[in-house]
């Protein structure tokens, strides 16, 4: 609203512009990010320690002169929770004084750069917690009449792939209901990188029940708060069937999961004390009558490097198999 | 899927409507994804190949629509596989496209998509056949229904048809090699069987005949794999033997499947080549025992049995194979196996096994009797304890059983067998009688010889039931039936044939014995031919006494024998018969033994059966012609006792009722005083017992006389009974006419031209008659005779002359 008021000009208004510009001559990715509903936006993506700069752009109306007591650019780091809606918590705050108290006759541009900036946390969108990262551009005038202009951007971080086998154990259980349903399943590995495969295999040790189909849901749950205060939101952002139809005793079913295609980030742990997200892998066997048997599992979900996790480039040349 | 209130409607028309419903929105669907590949939009032709794909997921149609709505997915199919190729001309790579169908959230359509990428996956060469082909067949297990997974598999199937990394083929070498094409079709059809036996035990026990048709139109499907097993370049022997065919027949053993064993063991035997077979006749011959006692290995065993019939007899060198893998003796073990495990099994079944392995002997070793002798054994071992009398399809199939070795192989070297009997006891009466007539009716088809006691002996013990009665039971043959299975045994009675004449004596005698025990009813059928067999032996007898052959059976002894066996049939009684049988014997008595005393024996009772067994007159008439035209020809009686015969004979001529018949008889009579001179004999030579020919001119005068006046007599019979119409006595007169010419041409003096003269005036004012006119028989009989005459005058030589003075 005030940048709506600032469009205006309502008389003296400033249009505030906000280029980010590459350090060092590397290009500015982006990252497409899910807004409401099935839209998406563009954003500037950086990641920790990345330097953040670029250019701003102040113009005044035409023709008329604006008086300030300075303009100054800030670099926030923000999260929002549901539960403590419009209080939202700043983790992080750097400041650039871009110009001193004047007046804006002509429009002018500043370059600013924020070298080196802590940007531990990745970007999230949830249901419940929102941490972004923003450049709020002030123009500071009097009463009723500072323009402030919000420039979000996306961060995230890579991690190096975690030690093949000791730190990726599968994940094996057996689980049924007595004298009706025994399984055992085995997910290759516990912890994921976001462009993985889940591979694994559902092997049937018993069934008296008429099954219909089995599918995995991957479900995420976030945490907010803390102790007795905590609260969960649980969400289902896949379905993938993997058997069609009853299995008898001694069958065993692949299972071939890519990650890729879901709208996934990492395992976040106590982000900044303030909220958790969790992944599941939800094994979910459904019966003739509709009655729906489910082993729930969590597995880490991590971002790998960005040298691999760049879209264009090939995983291997050879079949991609996931395995 | 189904829309409600519309009434009832059958399954069919609802299954007419479900698959239009599906059909129309794969249709659609197929609309939207040509739309997308049209507008190179492969997210969009993904998604809406996804949705036609759906529709397979259906649970509601039969096997047969849900063939039609896969088919009609199949086609749809080819064209996003066309695109795939398209886009990866333009550089998109088949491993990219490989993953990016995997993001179907829905199993069905996904492994369909896979599937398709799959094939063009392998056909671009830039990931291992054998990778990709391994992969899909593992994934394809996420569709555990069974009709939609085995629709599924087939597919797999028939798009990876040709991409197998098989010997030979360009997938070969880095893509694999025939062991791993092996492994996914044995793999796929395990799968596959699995699904297929699954649908057995889905759905409740009501439908049970319906799930079971619908398995059988699955079958094929199923039996693809193996087809295309078979058909692998690669596929040697040692593969077979060693991995192929192991894995097939654990599976097909372990499904414990009746359906599927029937099908596949079937499928396996037409399948692969003869040779592989016959080097693995102990695993395939192995499982049969294993299956379950629902399926019917006679029929497994059967077409093994006639395939290797059938290879042998392509080539000889592989019957030496079939010795060296001693193919028969694994066979009839493999069968005395299946009888005994299974012992549910019906009698009629193991029957028809062992008719198989019967055939298959048969006609893989022609010469090898012990072999058959085996089978039987075997066979009466297996059915002895299941009760084969009560069960009228196992009574079939024993008796054919039975008869294949009687085409096949000598009959009477056959029942010779130590197990033959023992097979057929296991009949019941009435069906052993069957058996009875089909061996005599073999026999007499090959015409076989039985040549000896034991041998004739034998063989009656087998036809037993056709000779006499048999003990409790009811026989119900008709009189036509009874006359025909009798007439059957009548001609086999000639097929008894030795050499040596003391051993067809024996024969007879043996043969006599049984028939005695048959009864009247049977006698009247059997002894004529045996008595016509041992007349027979008699000349064979004569012709060797007069080589000089050293002989324990005599002509006298037949002959006595034949005397006795006439003599039963006398009492059976068929006195015409016998009467027929005694003149018969007596001729041969007379003119080929020469023994007096037999021939007149013989004519004895001949003449005791002609007074007083002879029921009727037309019968005595018959009877004594028989009786004149026999002792006509009997030349080795001395004086005397054809004296007392022919003196007999003419007495009973002129004891005859009716006039037309005595004055014939007498007529004929005058034959007995007129022995014809067989050529290159004398009118006065005897020699060897043989008497000269009676030539008593006299005699035959008295009996034409005779002729004429009983004529005459019948003349006036027919007079007076006011007969006008009646022409009989011209008939006679005729005849007499006849038999004058006859005797003039031979040269009886007592016959002048002018004694025929009158004759022949008599007779044609005779035939002046109108009555006589209107006779045709008599007019064209009368007109013969004349043009005899006119024929005769015409003649050069002293015949001729002999007629001239004869005016017509």
């Amino acid at each position: 609203m005030k940048n709506l008021f600032g469009g205006l000009g309502l008389g003296q208004g400033v249009s505030v512009q906000l280029d980010f510009k590459p350090a060092e001559g590397q290009a500015v990715r982006t990252a497409t990010v899910k807004a409401k509903g099935n839209e998406t936006e563009q954003l500037p993506l950086y990641t920790n320690r990345d330097t953040i700069a670029g250019e701003i752009k102040v113009s005044n109306v035409p023709g008329k002169k604006v008086e300030h007591q300075g303009v100054k650019v800030q670099l926030l780091g923000v999260i929002e929770l549901a539960t403590e809606r419009g209080t939202p918590h700043e983790f992080l705050a750097l400041v650039r004084d871009l110009a001193p108290p004047g007046e804006i006759i002509a429009p002018q541009t500043f370059t600013f750069e924020f070298n080196n900036v802590d940007l531990q946390y990745d970007s999230y969108r949830g249901l419940q917690a929102r941490l972004r990262y923003l450049l709020r551009v002030t123009v500071t005038r009097g009463y009723g009449t500072t323009t402030v202009k919000d420039f979000y951007f996306w961060v995230r971080n890579c991690e190096a792939a975690p030690a093949e086998v000791a730190g990726q154990p599968p994940i094996k259980m057996e689980v049924g209901i007595e004298e009706c349903l025994h399984i055992e399943f085995e997910y290759n590995k516990n912890k994921y990188s976001l462009k993985d495969t889940v591979v694994g295999k559902i092997y049937f040790l018993l069934v008296r029940i008429k099954l219909k189909y089995m599918e995995i849901e991957i479900k995420r749950r976030e945490t907010t708060g803390a102790g007795s205060a905590a609260k969960n939101e649980s969400e289902t952002l896949a379905k993938y069937e993997i058997m069609d139809g009853a299995p008898v005793r001694g069958e065993s079913i692949p299972i071939r999961l890519f990650l890729s295609p879901y709208d996934l980030t990492p395992t976040y742990k106590n982000v900044h004390n303030k909220f958790s997200v969790k992944y599941y892998l939800n094994l979910v066997l459904v019966d003739e009558e509709d009655r729906r048997y489910f082993k729930q599992q969590e597995i880490q979900l991590y971002r790998l490097d960005t040298a691999c996790d760049a879209a264009s480039a090939p995983a291997t040349p050879s079949l991609r198999l996931g395995g | 899927m189904a829309t409600l209130g519309e009434g009832p409607v059958t399954p069919q028309e609802e299954q007419v409507k479900w698959l239009q419903e599906a059909s129309t929105n794969v249709k659609r669907n197929a609309f939207y994804m040509k739309r997308a590949v049209d507008e190179d939009n492969m997210r969009e032709a993904l998604k809406y190949s996804a949705g036609l794909l759906v529709e397979l997921r259906t649970s509601l149609l039969t096997p047969q629509k849900y063939f039609e709505l896969y088919m009609q997915a199949f086609d749809e199919l080819r064209h996003l596989e066309a695109f795939f190729k398209e886009h990866h001309t333009k550089g998109r790579s088949y491993a990219d496209l490989y993953e990016l169908v995997q993001h179907a959230g829905s199993v069905l359509p996904r492994l369909y998509l896979l599937c398709t990428v799959g094939s063009c996956y392998i056909r671009s060469k830039e990931a291992a056949a054998k990778e990709i082909l391994k992969d899909l067949v593992e994934m394809c297990k996420g569709v555990q229904h069974p009709t939609r997974g085995l629709f599924l598999r087939s597919y797999l199937c028939q798009v990876s048809r040709g991409l197998l990394p098989d010997a030979g083929s360009e997938y070969e070498g880095e893509g694999g090699d025939i062991n791993d094409a092996i492994d996914f079709l044995l793999v796929n059809f395990t799968e596959m069987n699995k699904l297929w036996v699954r649908m057995q035990h889905q759905g409740s026990q009501r439908d049970k005949d319906r799930r079971e048709k619908e398995r059988q139109q699955l079958a094929d499907l199923v039996g693809k794999n193996l087809t295309y097993l078979s058909q692998l370049d690669g596929l040697d022997f040692t593969l077979y033997k060693d991995v192929v065919l192991p894995r097939i027949m654990e599976q097909i053993v372990s499904c414990k499947d009746d359906i599927a064993q029937q099908y596949l063991m079937q499928c396996v035997i037409q399948g692969f080549p003869d040779e592989f077979h016959l080097g693995t006749l102990e695993t395939l011959l192995g499982a049969c025992p294993e299956l379950q006692s629902g399926v019917k290995v006679h029929i497994i065993l059967a077409s093994l049995l006639d395939r290797l019939a059938r290879y042998a007899q392509t080539d000889p060198s592989v019957v030496d194979a079939f010795n060296k893998a001693d193919a028969f003796g694994q066979l009839n073990a493999a069968a005395s196996k299946v009888a005994t495990q299974q012992a549910e099994m019906p009698a009629a079944d193991v029957a028809a096994m062992y008719i198989a392995l019967l055939g298959f002997t048969g006609s893989v070793y022609p010469d090898r009797l012990d072999s058959v002798d085996q089978v039987l054994a075997a066979t009466h071992a297996a059915l002895q304890s299941r009760a084969t009398s009560r069960d009228a399809r196992a009574e079939k199939q024993l008796v054919a059983l039975l008869s294949i070795p009687l085409d096949k192989f000598d009959v009477v070297t056959v029942l010779g067998l130590n197990n033959y009997p023992h097979v057929m006891g296991l009949l019941a009466p009435a069906t052993q009688k069957e058996m009875a007539v089909k061996i005599v009716q073999v026999i007499l088809k090959n015409t076989t010889r039985v040549t000896s006691v034991e041998k004739v002996d034998m063989l009656f013990d087998f036809i037993n039931p056709l000779i006499v009665d048999v003990e409790g039971t009811q026989d119900d043959t008709d009189e036509e039936d009874f006359a025909d299975e009798q007439s059957l045994i009548a001609r086999l009675i000639h097929q008894f044939h030795s050499e040596d004449t003391d051993v067809q004596h024996q024969i007879l005698t043996a043969a006599h014995k049984r028939f005695l025990k048959g009864g009247p009813r049977r006698l009247k059928h059997t002894l004529p031919p045996l008595a016509f067999l041992a007349l027979q032996t008699v000349q064979r007898i004569k012709a060797r006494e007069e080589a000089g052959d050293a002989l324990d059976s005599s002509c006298k002894t037949v002959l006595q024998f034949t005397h006795g066996l006439i003599a039963a049939l006398a009492a059976v009684p068929m006195a015409e018969t016998a009467l027929q049988l005694f003149l018969a014997a007596a001729y041969s008595a007379s003119e080929v033994a020469r023994l007096e005393l037999i021939a007149y024996e013989f004519f004895e009772q001949a003449f005791i059966l002609y007074e007083e067994d002879i029921p009727d007159s037309r019968s005595e008439v018959t009877a004594l012609q028989s009786i004149v035209g026999c002792l006509h020809r009997c030349r080795v009686f001395s004086a005397e006792s054809r004296e007392t015969l022919v003196h007999k004979a003419t007495g009973y001529s002129g004891k005859l009722l009716k006039k037309p018949d005595q004055c014939r008889a007498v007529c004929s009579c005058s034959h007995l005083f007129w022995q014809d001179i067989p050529e290159g004999e004398d009118a006065g030579s005897s020699a060897d017992g043989v008497q000269p020919p009676v030539r008593d001119a006299d005699a035959v005068m008295v009996c034409l006389k005779r002729a004429l006046k009983i004529a005459n007599a019948a003349q006036q019979q027919s007079a007076v009974a006011l007969k006008a119409s009646d022409t009989s006595h011209v008939c006679l007169f005729v005849d007499i006419l006849n038999h004058y010419l006859y005797y003039f041409e031979q040269g009886n003096t007592n016959i002048t031209p002018s004694v025929l003269q009158s004759l022949l005036e008599l007779v044609s004012n005779e035939m002046a008659n109108d009555h006589c006119k209107k006779d045709a028989a008599l007019e064209a009989f009368y007109r013969n005779t004349l043009k005899h005459i006119a024929w005769q005058k015409k003649r050069e030589d002293g015949v001729g002359k002999l007629y001239e003075p004869l005016q017509i």
